[in-house]
């Protein structure tokens, strides 16, 4: 079942994404972006992710995208025909883009995703260094989930069979929250003062420049 | 074939070329401002991935929710610069704002 949800998931998102980089009209391009955005939600609720995959529709499908479309219209003329993208050369970036993804690939499937470990006794034995930590999806719970309480009550009364936990059903919404204002203070201070030049920058840039007559109006009221 | 983390890497490396292919080849800046935002895309997958099988645990999330909101600002900031070369050319082909160039 999560297999089957997995696969829909993600055939959402590429076929939004191909039809984004190769659709010949602007308007397409922006509407399967909104189907890759929906799909790239459902793949974070897959891995365990649901406050991000809120985080992703809100800022994503209610910002970014509406903030593309709204180029789109301001720099197009509507029912001209300037409002399909010209492609340019499709040699270069194809053959680029394809010599990217194989060599991605060699790095996920190849010998590459290997390393030898030394062990205790000396001898050396080859450890993929992702599978080793590979599970099942479901079958066992992400450590954060495990709250400290468990911990402390592990410690206490050791074996941790006996404890009952509700394991997976709080979300991970109130452990970004707490690391937001403990660990990730300073990162998190650091990027809302990015944010808001950012608004403010953008606010200067998009500003048109007053006409003569609104400058006489300026100065005639100050 | 149980879904692990190669598959989430799959997505996001397809995702990632299918962006580079995009940023190179369009030729309207708010095309290859889409394709920038699959890039973004694909790299938060990876923060997702190896937080959900990787042991990075949460803070793969947290970096994560670091590159959406730096994607807001980019946004932002990029779509005002394409207004002003749409005033000043009266074009958003990449190709033709070159005045730098003489």
């Amino acid at each position: 079942m999560f297999d089957i949800i997995f696969y829909i998931f993600g055939a959402i998102t590429l076929i939004g994404a191909g039809i984004t980089a190769f659709a010949k009209n602007i308007v397409y391009a922006a509407f399967a972006l909104l189907f890759t955005f929906f799909g790239i939600a459902g793949l974070y609720v897959m891995a365990n992710a649901d406050f991000l995959a809120v985080t992703q529709l809100l800022v994503y499908v209610g910002g970014i995208l509406i903030l593309l479309i709204f180029g789109v219209m301001l720099t197009s003329k509507i029912g001209a025909a300037d409002i399909r993208i010209n492609t340019g050369t499709r040699w270069v970036p194809g053959v680029l883009a394809l010599g990217m993804f194989a060599i991605l690939c060699a790095a996920f499937f190849g010998s590459s995703a290997t390393h030898i470990e030394k062990t205790a006794d000396g001898k050396s034995k080859t450890v993929s260094s992702w599978a080793s930590h590979d599970t099942k999806p479901w079958s066992s719970t992400p450590q954060w989930s495990k709250d400290a309480t468990t911990e402390i009550l592990k410690k206490k009364y050791g074996s941790p069979d006996e404890v009952k936990t509700n394991e997976g059903s709080s979300g991970t919404a109130s452990e970004i929250g707490k690391l937001f204002l403990t660990d990730f203070l300073l990162p998190f201070e650091v990027i809302s003062v990015l944010i808001l030049v950012s608004l403010l920058g953008a606010t200067m840039i998009a500003r048109r420049d007053p006409t003569p007559e609104e400058n006489a109006i300026a100065e005639s009221v100050s | 074939m149980t879904v692990g983390l190669n598959h989430f890497l799959v997505i996001g490396a397809v995702l990632f070329v299918l962006g580079i292919y995009a940023m190179l080849s369009r030729r309207n800046v708010i095309a290859v401002l889409m394709g920038v935002e699959l890039i973004l895309n694909s790299a938060n997958i990876n923060f997702i991935a190896f937080s959900r099988y990787g042991g990075v645990n949460i803070n793969g999330q947290m970096a994560a929710i670091f590159v959406i909101v730096i994607a807001a600002g980019e946004a932002a900031v990029a779509l005002a610069i394409v207004l002003n070369i749409y005033k000043n050319f009266k074009s958003v082909n990449p190709s033709e704002v070159d005045s730098l160039r003489d």
